[in-house]
């Protein structure tokens, strides 16, 4: 039996190259085309294809959001995102929103036949250079990292938050750091700010649990 | 055309203040009266002496300034021009100077500034015009009482029998006149005052000083004849070339201060532009020729396999590469598509391939959530900036980059423990258009952008104020 599948680009002379690639191969039939990303989902429902050929980038809607409606509302057809988005995060956002294949358009031509030919029997499939390790590094990098508020203070900051966790007054370290008291008080008022402290005795305790003033 | 909020909100107190001055000034008239107390009645004597019903009235148009509510404004307005028009009406009946009656001028300058505050708190647009023309005349009729005691002109005396405004009310109703203006200033001749355009820095500049200095040098003349220095002749050609040199060097000065706003706003929109075209053709390599190109592609794939076909193909390939890289480089497609967190991984990823230095990235609150592309965009760019500084100058293994949010504004870091730089003098020297670009940026969205350099390293930290939050602002896949 032949695959049936849907092409979904909004550039014709792609549409065209893909049918002629695609019209070389015995065991796949394309039943139709779409270029424009709204008229995607209908074409889907109409005519069931086994497979969804999709450009991310389409005017309407873009590949994402019709991934992702293809997914909830016709999840037995399978969605294969053609990007010349080589980047990994296009690729982890199109897995996301329910892609079962991405294949770049930089690749080689066949690598769309064997990107059908591998979801159809339930596999996922990237087309080279990209891999699985390489998303789960980009997922790893992209990840929020926590990192100590105390490490974003300015030298200022610190010299104020020092200061003023020994009992300083604004005026006071004004004159110890050759600065006015007003710049006293915006960098005060900064660094509590940051790290999220509202008053001098929440300031007094972070500066000692960071080792920054001593306990008398 | 924006107002400058801060500068708004201190006129509005300056009318209030205006306001109360006056109202107190009219309330000391009733206590002078009360008290009868010979010494405040010498040191009141001549030019501070005012009726009881003066008094009454500026108590009362004060309060209109002061009150802030519109019912007792209106009240007290309607009551001003009452007094005022009774007292005209009593002089044109009776045609003659009584003493112990209010001056006519006086009268007028109720009418004026009472119907003035009547039309203002009306509040529409034409009404609130023909207040500000009202409010006009009145401090100019003010300003001729005032000049006669500067001047001690006996000839304004002479236009008229009857007895003039004293000192003391003439500057009252400077006060009241101020006050009646300040207190809307998004309004007719003080929106100008308080516009955030080039204008306005010169409305700001130039209002005062035309009317201060002239003041001030007309007094100056007078003080040198007092001592006869030397006769009316002289001190009046002397007043002449002491404005004009003053005026001239006034706007000397104001065309540098415009220039600079003017240069600062044309480099933005410099930036702005360079962006706007960047993306443009970004997307137009990446669209129209990347799928002209794919198309060759496929069409080169299903035809016959000779040699001059297969040097096509790894023709298109390449060509393919390069668009795109090409693309990338003038504005990564996924800062629009994705956002900022997914452009910084790919900036970080092609920043350590190309030079080496190891990124240390960390961030909060911005995962899965899109912020104004204006803000993405200003923040990408000076991180891909202060990246390429780094790189040049640091010399070091690895940088910081932290990118956070805390409740309305986000802001970028990066900070590295190379060898440091003066970055104010960089930056004042413009010698750096990156990093000077970087401050424009941050400075067009109302945020700031501040580098800390030392020996011990350099930390560029930009915050970048968020616009309200649209409700669809979270990315689809979230």
């Amino acid at each position: 039996m032949r695959t049936p599948i849907l092409l979904a680009d909004d550039h014709q002379v792609v549409l065209d190259g893909l049918k002629a690639l695609l019209a070389g191969e015995a065991d796949m039939i394309v039943v139709g085309q779409a270029t424009d990303g709204l008229a995607v989902l209908p074409k889907v429902l109409e005519l069931k294809p086994e497979v969804l050929v999709l450009d991310l980038m389409m005017p309407g809607l873009n590949g994402l959001e019709v991934a992702r409606q293809v997914r909830d509302k016709a999840p037995e057809t399978k969605v294969i995102v053609l990007s010349m988005h080589a980047n990994d995060a296009y690729v982890v956002e199109a897995l996301r929103n329910g892609a079962a294949g991405y294949v770049l358009k930089t690749a080689e031509a066949r690598a769309l036949i064997d990107a059908i030919r591998t979801v159809r029997s339930g596999t996922r499939y990237l087309s080279p250079p990209l891999s699985e390790e390489k998303l789960a590094r980009w997922e790893q990098d992209a990840k929020a990292a926590p990192f100590d508020p105390y490490d974003t203070l300015s030298t200022r900051e610190r010299e104020v938050l020092q200061l003023s966790a020994e009992g300083l007054t604004s005026a006071e370290m004004g004159k110890r750091l050759l600065i006015g008291k007003r710049t006293v008080e915006t960098h005060r008022a900064n660094l509590q700010r940051k790290l999220g402290l509202k008053t001098q005795a929440d300031l007094v305790r972070f500066a000692v649990k960071k080792g920054v003033v001593g306990v008398d | 055309m924006a107002h400058m909020p801060k500068l708004t909100a201190r006129f509005r107190a300056a009318s209030r203040v205006c306001g109360a001055v006056v109202s107190l000034v009219g309330a000391l008239v009733f206590a002078a009266w009360a008290l009868d107390n010979p010494t405040l009645n010498r040191a009141l004597a001549g030019h501070f002496i005012m009726q009881l019903n003066t008094g009454l009235a500026f108590i009362l148009a004060g309060t209109a300034l002061w009150s802030g509510r519109r019912v007792p404004s209106v009240l007290c307005a309607i009551a001003v021009t009452g007094v005022g028009v009774f007292m005209l009406v009593e002089h044109l009946r009776t045609g003659s100077v009584v003493t112990g009656r209010m001056e006519p001028d006086t009268a007028s300058g109720f009418v004026l500034i009472g119907t003035a505050l009547i039309l203002r708190d009306i509040g529409t647009r034409p009404a609130a015009r023909v207040a500000e023309w009202l409010t006009i005349v009145c401090l100019l009729l003010a300003m001729v009482g005032l000049f006669g005691f500067t001047y001690n002109v006996k000839f304004w005396y002479g236009i008229t029998q009857y007895v003039r405004m004293t000192l003391g009310t003439a500057l009252s109703f400077v006060a009241l006149g101020l006050g009646t203006l300040f207190a809307e200033p998004e309004r007719g001749v003080m929106a100008t005052v308080v516009s955030d355009s080039a204008g306005g820095v010169m409305a700001r500049r130039l209002y005062p000083a035309a009317i201060a200095i002239p003041i001030l040098l007309g007094q100056l003349t007078l003080i040198g004849e007092g001592l006869r220095l030397y006769n009316g002749k002289f001190g009046l050609s002397l007043f002449l070339l002491t404005s004009i040199v003053v005026f001239v060097l006034l706007v000397s000065l104001t065309y540098r201060a415009l220039d600079r706003t003017d240069g600062e706003r044309m480099r933005l929109a410099a930036v702005l532009l360079e962006e706007a075209e960047r993306r443009h053709i970004a997307k137009e390599l990446h669209d129209e020729v990347g799928q002209s190109l794919t198309a060759l592609k496929l069409r080169l794939q299903v035809a016959e396999g000779s040699e001059q076909v297969l040097q096509a193909r790894g023709l298109v390939d390449e060509l393919l590469q390069r668009v795109s890289k090409l693309s990338l480089d003038l504005r990564p497609a996924m800062l629009d598509d994705l956002g900022l967190l997914p452009a910084l991984v790919w900036l970080f990823d092609r920043y350590t391939s190309q030079t080496s230095v190891q990124v240390q990235f960390a961030h909060s609150g911005i995962e899965g959530r899109r912020v104004s592309p204006i803000v993405e965009t200003a923040a990408f760019r000076i991180v891909q900036e202060a990246l390429t500084n780094v790189a040049r100058h640091a010399e070091v293994k690895a940088v910081d980059v932290r990118v956070w949010r805390d409740g309305d504004r986000m802001t970028v870091q990066v900070a590295d423990a190379g060898k440091g730089f003066d970055a104010p003098r960089a930056l004042a020297a413009g010698q750096s258009t990156g990093l000077s670009g970087m401050r424009e940026r941050a400075g067009a969205l109302g945020g700031k952008m501040e580098i800390d350099s030392t020996d011990g390293g350099t930390r560029l930290t930009a915050e970048l104020p968020l616009p309200a939050e649209p409700p669809a602002a979270k990315l689809a896949s979230t």
